[in-house]
């Protein structure tokens, strides 16, 4: 027994918002957990950019790719100061989406990385695990190529003596 | 050729982050699962409890103004408060009607009285 979807009762943007949430939401959340080092943080602000997304959804020229929006959304979520400051006065509990197993290993893994300032994190995390060109990054993160490659320099030092 | 201690941070780093899951069906503005949403809530359930507690305090506070809302006598009187007014200034005579005064006088003969001096100008 099959189940019918009326789709043309569902707008193009709304179809949209769904296709860009189920291919891009990893990169969001990587994005953000690479910006905060905190699990819980990236997932919230994660679902805030899409929030973001969903309220913008029909204003935005969706011929064109969506995860630069996301990322950039998220940034900017991720440096405002209320949020930080709510962060900092209720530290969150430990996420429910992590396995024991996992969260251990994610422990130590942010402990290593806790060194590296945001910038520094996500520019490494941009270029070396994700493979996105400097330019491209430095658009996203609101600097310059060659001040991305510097971040990167240090954040690769850092590590290596973590 | 050995991965350097960042390379073998990075990959662990990704090998975590990619089992990552989306928490749920995309979020909607309808969707009040955000943790903002969520303290907005309950900061308006607080108002509403704040507010029904006090309307009850005041409503069985005894009333100021007597039965059916007629005002009553206050106990004490209220200080009243003097004002001096100022009385009208009073017109003085002009230089015209020093003349008529005059005029009728010579018509019955009566001598002209002396006019007081002028106030010495500050």
């Amino acid at each position: 027994m099959g189940v019918t979807i009326n789709v043309a009762a569902v707008e193009p943007t709304e179809l949209a918002y769904e296709r860009a949430y189920d291919e891009h939401w990893p990169d969001v959340f990587r994005f953000a957990l690479a910006w905060t080092n905190d699990w819980a943080a990236a997932e919230d602000l994660a679902q805030e950019s899409y929030l973001r997304l969903w309220n913008q959804r029909n204003r935005l020229d969706w011929s064109r790719p969506a995860l630069p929006w996301l990322l950039v959304t998220t940034r900017r979520l991720a440096t405002d100061r209320f949020r930080q400051l709510r962060r900092r006065l209720a530290p969150p509990p430990p996420p429910e989406s992590l396995n024991d197993a996992v969260h251990a290993r994610w422990l130590d893994v942010a402990a290593a990385m806790g060194s590296l300032t945001p910038i520094e994190r996500s520019a490494l995390v941009m270029t070396a695990i994700e493979g996105l060109p400097y330019e491209e990054a430095a658009r996203i993160l609101g600097t310059t190529a060659g001040a991305l490659r510097a971040a990167v320099s240090r954040a690769r030092t850092k590590l290596e003596g973590a | 050729m050995e991965p350097t201690r960042s390379d073998q941070i990075l990959d662990e780093w990704s090998s975590v982050a990619r089992s990552a899951t989306p928490p749920g069906p995309p979020p909607h503005a309808a969707t009040t699962g955000v943790a903002g949403a969520g303290i907005s809530l309950a900061g308006a359930a607080v108002l509403v409890v704040a507010l029904v507690a006090a309307f009850a305090v005041l409503g069985n506070r005894p009333s100021q103004s007597g039965p059916a809302g007629l005002p009553t006598a206050s106990p004490s009187p209220s200080p009243s408060v003097a004002v001096a007014i100022p009385a009208p200034p009073t017109p003085e005579p002009t230089s015209t009607s020093h003349r008529r005064r005059r005029r009728r006088r010579r018509r019955r003969g009566d001598a002209a009285p002396k006019s007081p001096p002028a106030p010495a100008r500050r």
